[in-house]
């Protein structure tokens, strides 16, 4: 049941990136959307070849390390575009700047195919911190008018969602794959992986009323 | 255990968060659009206001001048017929005498159309038309009425705003339209009322003028009149000229 679903879930990363792509290519959408495009795309890469690099090199691990660098960039770079705050700009630059060189000194120093828990529950505490700032935006400037229509802010929920379900999920994932920790995690991240993509093909379907050019 | 009860948490904290800032945010909102509304209806209020007070003064001098200051002129007038005097400077004291009652009567009526107070919308704009024919060799007017019984909800301040409208923008022809042709369809039935002006001028609309070419003093006037009384006014440019149309329905009374 778990590898359907995970099958599933990875095939699932295919919907709002055919939605968003027949809505880029027929100029219905925004191209500030793009980068959320970019993370589903890699995101469906990076799972596809994980699987493939398990069955041949039996570890997949250094994917993770880079596949967490890339997606916080790329939802920083989402992200900023709707902040209006420069110096809360700067700052959120300046962490991933930090957090980019601890990656790479970290891969470096313990090898790349070791998972970096610490590295990786880091990254998703910046995107969570990130996000709040987003919604605290949304507060002080009212800005939008009606958020039921503002496709960010349901993307940003949904990835809250997921970073903060995922949070413990990295922390313990080496427990979990030393078999000292039998709980299914695989599970929980495989229903907020599957909850992500239907979220995000919605919001992005939702997005196409408004296809102003950036 | 401890693994999902964290794992649960967290998620329930992420969904509490967004709920949150959605229904918060929807408040504000909430508010923020009855301020606005507020906003509007004081707005509105004032512009009422502002309206009814300059009417009532046009109305109080128009008064003066009529009962008082034309009254006093046609006594002098009649004084000086009488005076034993030279009667070339006589007739001419008495043809200036003339012509400052006319002017006082044309004074007056504008400020508050008698014809209107009397007789109606219809009549009034007719009489208009009639004046503009006399006094404006340039530019033909011609109007054209339908009038199948008034409303029983058109009241005289609807008229009198509708008046002063029309009154403004055959003004606004005279002046920057260098128009020749001048067009009024004036159709009144027991549903509404609708003005429709057309002329052959340069061609016109609120949208592409700018302050330059024409100030926006009439236009907000004829603005302020238009939302007072809850009618609509739509200009279109035509190829030669512009159309305007005026319509009040009783239903869009606020």
């Amino acid at each position: 049941m778990i590898d359907f679903l995970y099958t599933f879930s990875i095939y699932l990363h295919f919907l709002p990136i055919l939605v968003g792509v027949y809505l880029l290519v027929f100029k219905k959408l925004n191209r500030m959307y793009i980068p959320v495009l970019l993370l589903l795309s890699i995101s469906a890469f990076t799972d596809i070849i994980s699987i493939w690099i398990a069955k041949k090199y039996h570890n997949n691990l250094f994917v993770f390390s880079f596949y967490a660098l890339l997606d916080t960039s790329i939802i920083f770079y989402f992200i900023q575009q709707f902040l209006r705050q420069k110096k809360a700009k700067l700052f959120f630059l300046i962490v991933i700047s930090a957090y980019f060189i601890f990656s790479t000194w970290s891969a470096l120093a313990f090898g790349f195919d070791r998972y970096n828990a610490f590295q990786l529950a880091l990254g998703a505490l910046f995107i969570i911190g990130l996000i709040l700032y987003f919604f605290f935006e949304i507060f002080y400037y009212e800005t939008v008018d009606d958020l039921t229509k503002f496709p960010p802010f349901w993307i940003a929920s949904v990835w809250l969602v997921y970073y903060s379900g995922t949070l413990f999920l990295n922390l313990l994932f080496n427990e979990v794959i030393n078999g000292n920790l039998s709980v299914k995690i695989d599970l929980t991240n495989i229903l907020l992986l599957i909850f992500t993509n239907i979220v995000c093909t919605l919001s992005l379907w939702m997005a196409r009323k408004n296809p102003t050019t950036k | 255990m401890i693994f999902y009860f964290i794992t649960f948490g967290m998620i329930f904290l992420s969904f509490a968060i967004i709920a949150f800032v959605f229904i918060y945010q929807r408040k504000m909102q909430n508010k923020r659009l009855e301020l606005q509304q507020l906003k509007l209806d004081n707005q509105q209020q004032l512009t009422k206001s502002i309206i009814e007070a300059k009417e009532a003064e046009q109305r109080r001098i128009a008064l003066e001048l009529h009962d008082d200051v034309g009254s006093t002129l046609t006594a002098i007038k009649f004084m000086v017929a009488v005076l034993p005097e030279d009667l070339e400077a006589k007739t001419k004291l008495n043809n200036t005498l003339q012509t400052v009652i006319k002017k006082v009567r044309r004074i007056s009526n504008e400020l508050l159309p008698t014809v209107l107070e009397e007789f109606g919308l219809v009549t009034a704009i007719t009489s208009l038309i009639n004046q503009l024919n006399d006094q404006i060799e340039a530019i033909q007017f011609t109007v054209s009425i339908i009038n199948t019984g008034s409303s029983k909800a058109q009241n005289k301040e609807i008229e009198l705003s509708c008046y002063r409208i029309v009154q403004e923008l055959l003004n606004n022809i005279i002046k920057y339209a260098h128009a020749t042709s001048v067009i009024v369809n004036v159709k009144q039935t027991t549903s509404g009322l609708s003005v429709f002006i057309e002329d052959n001028g340069d061609g016109f609309t609120p949208k592409t003028h700018t302050p330059k070419a024409i100030p926006t003093l009439g236009l907000k006037n004829m603005e302020s009149r238009v939302q007072h009384i809850g009618a609509k006014m739509h200009f279109k440019q035509l190829e030669q000229g512009t159309k305007v149309s005026l319509r009040w329905k009783p239903q869009q009374e606020i």
